[in-house]
């Protein structure tokens, strides 16, 4: 399995502005039945959850913090940043795409990527000449 | 500023904290040209206040609301828990790891008491949020001032 996580930019918000992409840490786990990996989306909301499994496989994962300031109070410290979370993945295994599964919970989205059943070795039969 | 006021008291040991925070100053430098802001880190706190009280949200993702614990005693609020692995070490291997497991303290002083009875505490989407109001004796009262008619000269 290749991974690398490439910066593309994923689609502003709808008013135009241009939010931050977060590189939200990851972990990725190869299992004897696939890959599974864990993203941190704190805030996300889980209609914002985009994942697409593209030629060549090209995971893409996008979501979007939906974090509002609390009304009538003022900011005077801040670790957290709202804005896109985006990853994309190089998946150099063969996965069953059918069987790919995405669960949220708890602001930590789990993919689920099993791998492909692979047809049984073939053995190449040496000839002397 | 009251960040200045916000102790870090985990349990990691400080050289690791400080790594991490150097690894974070590398990630935005580098990354601030391509629009990519540096990690949000576990356990990242926003704070904001009003005459009311203060609101405190902290990004805890995976930890459900059992295995935190939150306590607040005067001007201090503690943040504790434990996050662990999905998925049990040896059965896997691990091709990436960047996000932190184990159990964790942290703890803020507020820039005021609370009233600890008042104290809300609601999860949603790994995300903590406390409302911590003022007990009515301390918020700030507007004083009204009089207006003295002036004296008429003699």
């Amino acid at each position: 399995m290749n991974l690398q996580a490439v910066g593309d930019p994923p689609p502003d918000s709808d008013d135009g502005a241009v939010a931050p992409t977060l590189a939200a840490p990851a972990d990725v786990h190869e299992t004897q039945g696939g890959i599974v990996m864990f993203l941190d989306i704190p805030g996300a909301d889980p209609q914002s959850v985009n994942v697409q499994m593209q030629d060549h496989g090209r995971l893409s994962v996008v979501a979007r913090s939906s974090l509002t300031p609390p009304p009538g109070y003022s900011l005077v410290h801040s670790e957290q940043s709202i804005g896109n979370y985006a990853w994309e993945f190089t998946v150099s295994d063969d996965i069953d795409e059918e069987r790919i599964a995405a669960i949220l919970k708890d602001g930590v989205l789990r993919l689920n990527l099993p791998k492909a059943a692979k047809a049984s070795t073939k053995k190449i039969p040496v000839s002397f000449e | 500023m009251l960040s200045s006021e916000i102790r870090r008291d985990n349990r990691w040991p400080t050289a690791f904290l400080d790594l991490r925070d150097a690894q974070g100053d590398l990630n935005r430098l580098f990354t601030s040209a391509l629009r990519r802001r540096a990690q949000p880190t576990f356990l990242g706190v926003s704070i904001w206040v009003s005459g009311e009280g203060t609101i405190v949200r902290a990004s805890v993702p995976g930890v459900g609301p059992d295995h935190l614990n939150v306590t607040v005693q005067g001007q201090t609020l503690t943040l504790a828990g434990q996050r662990d692995p999905e998925i049990a070490e040896g059965t896997s291997t691990q091709l990436r790891a960047e996000r932190m497991h184990g159990r964790f303290v942290r703890t803020l002083l507020l820039p005021f008491r609370v009233d600890p009875e008042q104290v809300k505490a609601q999860f949603s989407l790994g995300v903590l949020t406390l409302e911590l109001p003022r007990p009515a004796a301390d918020r700030p009262r507007r004083i009204k001032i009089e207006e003295k008619p002036e004296e008429k000269s003699k």
